[in-house]
């Protein structure tokens, strides 16, 4: 990260339901996006995150900060993360995970797919349908053909349907 | 604030922009990850979209890199080798990805698969592949895999975005190396796990993006010079003839050592005739460095002695003496011999390394 000189410069982010947030830049930059927006010197007054809602926005920012006051150690980040995610519903996921892209964040954005992908680690088609509310489509035999085509993905798979 | 959940939004993954969902699915092994496509039209295809294909023979795992190679004992039977050939391929096919992040081929193949793996590497230098490891296994019967001169041609620009190369149990040579030092300017990570081809290896030259170093298990090594400006993580295993010099932002080295004379159950002998010349230069930011095997070679003793003088910032030498000793089971003596190892070990290292820096001897 460049070194900073003079007093820490703080920046106002706005989200797309006109919240206001103040932050550091030193760990507002962590999104590539902003740090664009600084280095364009757009950042001189409120940067506007139009795809971003309040909500969102002052979790990202608390990930900021705690993300950018631990010293470059790689084992202490991740468990921040993990932390930091651990009691986040999947609403709030998909919220962060879009947020995270669009602000170009991506160890947030990997964290946050890591999160979403171990949820449906080993568990059966059937039982992510269900969890996620995802309607099955296909027609009994296009779902026959795309079986038959991905059969090699059932190959010594043992799937947990119970949790 | 008040907000109320109106209605829940059926559905919210799949709503999500494809990118999103195919990044999310490169957290899942290849298997796990194409079985979504029967989930519903709507992830028919996204899983070939994946930039990184992680194809191990067990269905692809979704490991991701550790701090070091990871030395992973591929079990599967002989005949499955053909079986793995014709799921790569079929992977491939169905994959449409443009570009490739990681491409990992895992499996117990030699150089009787020499095309299919040619293949395989031509399709992921044509995807500008970021990260490539080539890990092979091949039966003791079957030759190693090599990369085929027709593959490494100078100036090929598909070779520009590698920024990670990992070859274990493949025939790399110093030729190869050299080209890939060449013609991959982003190149960052090397790893090289036994390859009998290298003997005299160089790793030189001013503008090497080069941060992290593994030549491991490579027997028939002589001599190895490494000077690359911004290296920060250095793995080796031999201290004969080891060259080091300008290496200013190395952070850690690990110096191993489980060579033949351990292997033939014979005491490691004191080495007089292999000349060390270790060119001296001050290492201003490594703090970490750790000895294992090898013990009684004057070389390793050489070592030791360049790294203590020269690392101004250190702060923790680990040694584990006994390391590949563990293979000693013509030894009668064995515990008496490693405590020897361990004895002698402590009084060298206690002597030498300074009261500030911790000293771990395992």
């Amino acid at each position: 990260m460049a070194a900073e000189t003079g007093t820490p410069t703080t920046l106002t982010l706005k989200s797309n339901d006109d919240e206001l947030f103040s932050v550091a830049e030193s760990a507002a930059i962590l999104s590539v996006t902003i740090r664009n927006m600084v280095e364009d010197g757009c950042a001189g007054g409120v940067i506007p995150l139009d795809n971003v809602d309040g909500k969102t926005l002052a979790s990202v920012i608390t990930y900021m900060n705690g993300i950018s006051a631990i010293p470059a150690d790689e084992e202490k980040k991740k468990s921040y993360r993990d932390k930091f995610l651990s009691d986040k519903d999947f609403e709030t996921l998909a919220d962060m995970v879009l947020a995270a892209n669009y602000l170009n964040m991506s160890c947030l954005m990997d964290a946050v797919s890591a999160k979403i992908a171990q949820v449906m680690e080993k568990k059966s088609v059937g039982w992510v349908r269900r969890k996620f509310g995802i309607e099955n489509d296909y027609t009994p035999e296009e779902e026959a053909a795309v079986k038959e085509e991905h059969k090699w993905t059932f190959e010594g798979v043992e799937t947990d349907d119970d949790n | 604030c008040g907000t109320i959940c109106v209605g829940r939004e059926d559905d919210r993954i799949s709503r999500l922009p494809d990118e999103i969902l195919v990044e999310i699915l490169s957290f899942l092994s290849l298997k796990e990850s194409a079985r979504t496509s029967i989930l519903s039209s709507r992830w028919t295809n996204l899983w070939k979209h994946t930039t990184r294909l992680y194809l191990d023979m067990d269905g692809g795992s979704s490991l991701r890199k550790t701090k070091h190679f990871e030395f992973r004992t591929v079990l599967i039977r002989r005949d499955t080798s053909s079986e793995y050939v014709r799921w790569v391929d079929r992977v491939l096919e169905s994959h449409k990805g443009l570009v490739l992040k990681e491409f990992v081929i895992r499996s117990c193949l030699g150089l009787q698969h020499e095309e299919p793996i040619t293949r395989w590497l031509e399709y992921a230098l044509a995807r500008q592949v970021h990260s490539l490891e080539l890990n092979l296994e091949p039966w003791y019967d079957n030759s190693m895999y090599g990369l085929p001169r027709e593959l490494l041609v100078a100036g090929d620009s598909r070779f520009k975005s590698i920024r990670a190369l990992t070859f274990k149990d493949v025939s790399v040579s110093e030729k190869d190396i050299d080209f890939f030092l060449r013609n991959c300017p982003l190149l960052e990570e090397l790893i090289v796990f036994n390859s009998p081809a290298l003997s005299n290896l160089e790793i030189c030259g001013p503008s090497l993006a080069l941060k992290h170093l593994e030549i491991v298990f490579c027997r028939r090594l002589k001599s190895l010079r490494v000077s690359a400006p911004n290296l920060a993580r250095f793995w080796v295993a031999t201290y004969n003839g080891l060259l080091v010099g300008n290496l200013p932002m190395l952070v850690e080295i690990l110096a191993q050592c489980k060579d033949d004379d351990y292997q033939s159950g014979c005491i490691p002998r004191t080495d007089n005739e292999v000349e060390d010349a270790i060119v001296s230069s001050p290492h201003h930011h490594l703090k970490v460095v750790e000895f294992s095997g090898g013990f009684g070679r004057t070389s390793l003793l050489r070592f030791v002695d360049y790294i203590l003088e020269n690392c101004v910032v250190l702060e923790k030498v680990i040694v584990d003496p006994c390391y590949g000793a563990s293979n000693l089971i013509m030894l009668d003596n064995m515990l008496d011999f490693q405590e020897n190892v361990r004895k002698k070990a402590k009084q060298h290292f206690e002597a030498r390394v300074p009261q500030h820096v911790e000293l771990v001897i395992l």
